[in-house]
């Protein structure tokens, strides 16, 4: 059943709905961040244009405050950006874009973007046409990230330090519900989360940051094949 | 601290490194990488990436096990606060709210 442009609409904004208090928060500390830099509110929100990618911009932001020299900074931000590779192979298979749409698309796939679409396509009954949920999702949060940025900024300006979060706490408090939820949703997935967080727990004595997640996610990929070899046995 | 040109020149390098990130593999894909099981892989991949920015990032700290946080609580007290709502959007509002709360009152 197509469920035409209102309920795509309508479906986008369901599933968008739980992301925006975390894009909302995690823009706001993440602006707030970014006034203790000292530099500029235009360069602290250019990176929420230009980059479009908070963990990357968190990273970014934490090292400028601990002075780490410049090209390490950069280097990491774009080590932790690579990921981004993968979800452009998985959207691929989902969406049939037009060289246009892949450029547009390009420029919105973030980690939340690249969620719903994943979301979305699980609902297949519903015959979505995800092109649309994806530019609905990824303008709103553009929008959403960058006036909270700005938000955040002037927060600091007028509040000080009142209260500083860690990074990777708003990273992991900011998707914990989703693992949490697709854990509840999806019991065949269960075994695969379990193995992902026990091997990715493992990996984080010898690696961290992109390094880490890049292999949680290639490890992930294996122990589902693995899973899936071991059901049709 | 770094003159806001040379921050800038950075911020470019990794947004124009992003995109094309993003965007190559959304062009093209070789061959050997159209089989079922390379999309079956794939399919992990979300969750790969949900594993790894939630656990790690909650119970490690340096490369080691470090549990006697305050954002270690905030987040496993979170967990039957989201499963109780079945909502994915309460997870970092219950964690912000059990953080800031545990830091007022300790």
């Amino acid at each position: 059943m197509n469920i035409g442009t209102m309920g795509t609409l309508s479906f986008s904004l369901d599933k968008l709905l739980p992301l925006l208090p975390s894009t909302i928060v995690f823009g706001l500390i993440f602006g707030f961040t970014g006034g203790t830099t000292g530099y500029s509110i235009t360069l602290i929100s250019s990176m929420s244009v230009i980059i479009f990618a908070g963990s990357a911009q968190f990273v970014m932001v934490l090292l400028l405050i601990d002075n780490e020299p410049l090209i390490p900074i950069v280097l990491t931000a774009v080590l932790i950006n690579v990921r981004h590779l993968i979800y452009g192979m998985v959207l691929r298979e989902k969406l049939e874009l037009t060289v246009f749409k892949k450029l547009i698309v390009a420029y919105f796939l973030v980690d939340e973007t690249f969620l719903l679409t994943d979301i979305a396509d699980r609902d297949q009954d519903k015959n979505l046409d995800l092109y649309k949920i994806f530019l609905v999702s990824g303008a709103s949060l553009w929008f959403t990230w960058n006036i909270t940025t700005i938000l955040g900024y002037y927060l600091y300006l007028m509040y000080g330090s009142l209260i500083q979060f860690p990074g990777n706490f708003i990273i992991a408090a900011s998707f914990v519900g989703f693992l949490v939820d697709h854990f509840r949703k999806y019991p065949m997935d269960r075994k695969q989360i379990l193995g992902t967080a026990m091997i990715s727990i493992f990996l984080g004595f010898f690696i961290t940051s992109s390094t880490l997640l890049i292999t949680t996610m290639l490890s992930s990929s294996f122990i589902k094949l693995y899973l899936e070899r071991t059901k049709d046995v | 601290m770094y003159s806001e040109f040379d921050v800038m020149i950075g911020v470019l390098i990794v947004g124009i490194s992003t995109y094309f990130f993003r965007v190559f593999f959304l062009f093209y894909v070789p061959k050997f990488l159209h089989s079922s099981k390379v999309k079956v892989a794939l399919d992990a991949i979300p969750i790969g990436m949900l594993v790894a920015l939630v656990v790690p990032t909650t119970l490690l700290v340096d490369q080691k096990i470090n549990v006697a946080r305050l954002e270690v609580l905030a987040i496993l007290f979170s967990v039957p606060v989201i499963y109780h709502f079945r909502k994915a959007g309460v997870g970092i509002l219950s964690a912000v709210f059990i953080y800031v709360t545990a830091l007022v009152i300790l």
